[in-house]
């Protein structure tokens, strides 16, 4: 029997520190003609145990070695207030913003300096705000009342909001339970402990070329003293071939057997009636899960291992990879039959399919994640970047990689994003093929990464009309929303001449600034700024009545019409989504803008069905620098209408089967089968700006062993993806059903109608299944608890 | 080693393209398979395990392939797991297009180390409904270098083990 441990305490308290140390700008007051004035905090070795004298001033620790300090500052004379700051997110805001005259007089004096006193003042002065607010943070009844200040980062060029929050709580009630908090970047207070039968994930990942394999570990025990089912609800890349799937038991490992999802869950039930050691896998969405695990005896380990293959994503010159580490709440418009529901922790279930619980605000749990990456880029690498988590990188050559996520950043509460840029020039189209060993007609598989040609990046482009379509709905509330307000704020900057545009936003409703696209011009846009400004967000997702405001807008046809969703993507009905979009796109294009820790299988979808782009917007990203990319991309006529001279080899099922269009510094890759032999070159022809451009690919033989046990399961995850993406609109098609199910049976795949179940039958536990428990999770970071689980 | 690698790589190759040519199940020539059936009363859904034993006798395992199905169509296969301690122990891979008619194709091969004797390959997991299943079986196993061997092939309920309640 093997015993792991884990140093969660200390990794915990590490993640504490450094948070503390590097993300939060905690407030300091300094007495300035009987105001306070805001400083930034000193390192957090500084200020351990720091408190607040008699003059208002913060005094530094009295040791510089004591740990991180256990409470939030407070004010001296004014124990029952504390003081935190944060980056963006205004809080708790459902309350109108009184104006900050009528701060209230019975409250601890804050102000911002102003001017230029001192480098270290962040704010920007005219940009203030005050919000209020009163709410029972923790659902227990006892209320917390809370000021807001907000203003802007101008040391920054996104200009990032910072928040400064006065905290006005019970403090009888809780002196027990403060802790100091460290989910993320706010600090909270009175954060409580969540015992969950999920204690970790480990995340080990291989990858050649564009192509990954990646082993999940999750780690169930049972923390209680009866019998647990466990039910955790978590994410994956929404193009994972999820084709393995292994129980592991002390030192016994089973493989599970993919099944019809009917028969797997048949199965799963009836070990867990008998007292069977069982778990299942099931998709919820493409990038959705559901494990379960059934029998977990008290003080019981079971680890499921998962592995799966995907094809990473190549944009302006760098690889990304991606690993997704929650889900966001989502919004299920009333009808919604096959929803993904949010629900408080302990709340009673709501009606849907597949039902996720989440954390409040003050709650976490001891489960966290580690992750490592061995790189083989093939190409040499220039520079490697996670704006999204602390990362150690060793250079194990010129392409090769080892990256490790850095303990002090194991909060599962975000999608990593890793970037590599490779040797410039150094990217080439090119065709991997492999013939498998047992093949019994010399067929194999193959895919191949279409690069643009550079000279796309000289084809003028023809004016075009930009809608905005912006979310702002309860889930966008805070950083999400200033995110997306900034990008098409950028947007808006880069129009010329000659383009028209338009800004549609939705939540309940639908709006618009105009009833038609209206010319870029200095009048205009300055206009479309103000009506930007104006938008607030809360409330539900309606998407569909966004997406029919948008693409039945009225269309110049003289320009090129792209729209532009800038969202999060947190709904339940994507499905609907989908199929409104093949009926509605006509001759626009759809760039989908994901916001946050986002929902990618619908931005990915929308793109994919609008033949356009999905881009991802972090919360550390610059939206300008993200919004400039997307223009470069639309500034140069795709090269469209491609059509692959496959030189007379026996080529079948190629997917996607229309051949995207390919926008400068966008590759893009098809996945297919052959037969014999292929030829050492293929030509594939395609038409921009009027003219004719080929692209030579050359085609090679796969040596790695990673590839080749990848091609196939690549290949039948596209066939997937085809067929998911025709059902959005081929509802009534039942051959398209059958058609997934058996590639998914017969290339042991994860999809809608098959799972994995695996059952220990030589033992078996006493009495009945217990008590299920499900996992709760946290709110991604910048999404807002109380604007969507308990706002929805 | 790696010439060593290469010719079982090889073998194996050969038993996999042996076995997918010959989809139904019987008694390989050279071996001796036997199969103790666990009796279950019909009707009833019960959770079953099979030991899956090779003996080689002197020979060491280098390789192994074994086709096994329920002739009596009672067994549901739910899980496969590894053998005992040793080169065996990680939980072989199944045919997938096999496993959706209830036929089990599993195979393994190790570099080092093969075993001799008596030894615990594979355990099968099973929900069985109606009847007792009767397992045919096929195997085929080599020794380092490709050479083909006889063993005899043994599938017998798991006992239960101590820490199991009931």
């Amino acid at each position: 029997m093997k015993i792991r441990t884990h140093a969660k305490p200390i990794i915990a308290a590490g993640l504490c520190l450094a948070i503390t140390a590097t993300s939060l700008m905690i407030a300091a007051c300094d007495t300035a003609g009987g105001a306070m004035v805001m400083q930034r905090k000193a390192p957090a070795s500084e200020r351990a145990d720091s408190s607040m004298n008699a003059a208002g001033r913060w005094e530094p620790a009295t040791s510089t070695n004591t740990p991180a300090p256990q409470s939030p500052p407070r004010f001296a004379g004014a124990p029952e207030f504390d003081l935190h700051t944060t980056l963006g997110g205004r809080p708790n805001g459902d309350a109108a913003p009184p104006s900050v005259l009528d701060y209230p007089s019975d409250w601890p004096k804050v102000t911002y300096s102003r001017g230029n006193a001192s480098p270290t003042n962040r704010m920007e002065s005219n940009a203030l705000q005050a919000y209020r607010n009163k709410r029972d943070m923790n659902g227990d009844g006892d209320f917390t009342d809370s000021i807001a200040i907000q203003g802007n980062d101008i040391t920054r060029a996104d200009k990032e909001t910072e928040l400064l929050i006065i905290e006005r709580r019970h403090a009888a009630h809780r002196a027990e339970q403060d802790t100091l908090g460290c989910g993320g970047l706010i600090t909270t207070i009175d954060e409580k402990q969540v015992t969950v039968p999920l204690k970790h994930t480990d995340v080990k990942a291989s990858i050649a070329g564009y192509i990954s394999a990646v082993n999940v570990t999750q780690q169930f025990t049972n923390p209680y003293t009866s019998k647990i089912e466990a039910v955790y609800v978590f994410p994956l890349p929404e193009n994972a071939a999820i084709s393995d799937f292994i129980m592991t038991i002390g030192d016994r490992h089973i493989r599970g057997i993919i099944r019809e999802r009917e028969q797997a869950e048949q199965i799963y039930a009836q070990a867990r009636a008998q007292g069977h050691t069982a778990s299942l896998l099931t998709q919820e969405r493409p990038n959705i899960f559901t494990q379960k695990v059934a029998n977990i005896e008290p003080g019981k380990q079971i680890d499921i291992n998962i592995t799966y293959y995907s094809t990473l994503t190549y944009s302006d010159g760098g690889y990304e990879f991606t690993f997704p580490m929650v889900v966001g709440p989502r919004f299920n418009p009333p009808g919604t039959t096959d929803g993904i529901g949010a629900a408080p922790r302990n709340n009673p279930a709501q009606p849907n399919a597949t039902e996720i619980t989440y954390l409040r605000p003050t709650e976490r749990t001891g489960h966290d994640i580690s992750l490592s990456l061995d790189i083989d880029a093939g190409v040499s690498m220039e520079s490697m970047e996670s704006r999204t988590h602390k990362i150690d990188v060793k250079r194990l050559g010129e392409s090769r990689a080892r990256v490790t996520l850095s303990k002090l950043d194991s909060i599962p509460n975000r999608d990593f994003v890793l970037k590599w840029q490779v040797a410039g020039e150094s990217i080439k189209s090119t065709l991997l093929a492999h013939t498998p060993d047992n093949s019994a007609n010399k067929g194999g598989y193959f895919t191949m990464m279409l690069v643009p040609p550079k000279d796309l990046k000289f084809v003028p482009r023809n004016p075009v009309e930009l809608v905005f379509v912006l979310d702002r709905s309860g889930s966008m509330n805070g950083i999400p929303m200033r995110q997306a307000q900034a990008a098409i704020s950028r947007g808006l900057e880069r129009l010329q001449p000659g383009d028209s545009f338009q800004i549609i936003d939705f939540s309940e409703d639908a709006s618009q600034m105009g009833p038609a696209p209206v010319e870029a011009t200095e009048t205009s846009i300055a206009k479309g700024q103000r009506y930007l400004a104006t938008l607030d967000a809360h409330g539900g997702t309606y998407m569909i009545k966004g997406l029919r405001a948008s693409l039945d807008f009225p269309h110049d046809p003289r320009r090129l019409r792209f729209v532009t969703f800038c969202t999060d993507g947190f709904i339940g009905n994507e499905a609907e989504i989908l199929g409104e979009v093949h009926k509605r796109l006509g001759s626009s294009r759809i760039f989908s803008l994901g916001v946050g820790s986002c929902n990618r299988y619908l931005m990915d979808s929308m793109a994919r069905m609008g033949s356009g782009v999905a881009t991802y917007l972090d919360h550390k990203d610059s939206a300008a620098t993200v919004m400039d990319a997307f223009f470069d991309r639309i500034s140069h006529a795709p090269l469209a209408d491609l059509k692959v001279d496959w030189a007379g080899a026996h080529i079948t099922e190629v997917f996607p089967s229309r051949v995207p269009d390919l926008f400068v510094g966008r590759p893009v890759i098809l996945a297919g089968r052959y037969q014999g032999e292929l030829p050492s070159s293929i030509r594939v022809h395609g038409l921009a700006g009027g003219d004719r451009h080929t692209i030579e690919v050359r085609a090679t033989r796969s040596d790695s062993q990673l590839a080749n046990a990848a091609l196939s399961q690549v290949w039948a995850r596209a066939k997937l993806t085809e067929i998911a993406d025709q059902s959005a609109w081929d509802t009534s098609n039942p051959e398209l059903t059958q058609t997934a199910k058996r590639t998914a049976l017969d290339y042991n795949l994860m999809s809608p109608f098959t799972a994995f179940v695996a059952v220990d039958t030589a033992t078996r536990t006493a009495g009945d299944y217990g008590t299920t428990v499900n996992v709760p999770v946290p709110t991604p970071q910048g999404t807002r608890y109380d604007t969507t689980v308990e706002g929805r | 080693m790696r010439a060593t690698h290469h010719t079982l790589t090889a073998v194996l190759l050969i038993l996999t393209a042996t076995i997918a040519g010959a989809w139904a199940p019987q008694p390989a020539n050279d071996s001796r398979n036997i199969v103790i059936p666990q009796p279950i009363p019909t009707r009833q859904v019960q959770f079953l395990a099979y030991d899956i034993l090779i003996d080689s006798g002197a020979e060491p395992l280098a390789a192994y392939q074994i086709e096994l199905k329920d002739t009596q169509s009672h067994a549901r296969i739910v899980g496969i797991e590894g053998g005992e301690p040793g080169p065996y122990n990680e939980a072989p891979h199944y045919d997938p297009k096999a496993i959706q008619a209830e036929r089990v194709i599993i195979g393994a091969f190790t570099t080092a180390n093969a075993p001799t004797g008596k030894v615990r390959v594979a355990r099968l997991h099973i929900m069985a409904e109606g009847g007792t299943p009767d397992f045919a079986t096929t195997i085929t196993t080599a020794a380092p270098h490709g050479r083909a061997f006889t063993a005899t092939l043994t599938i017998q309920p798991t006992s239960k083990p101590s820490g199991d309640r009931q």
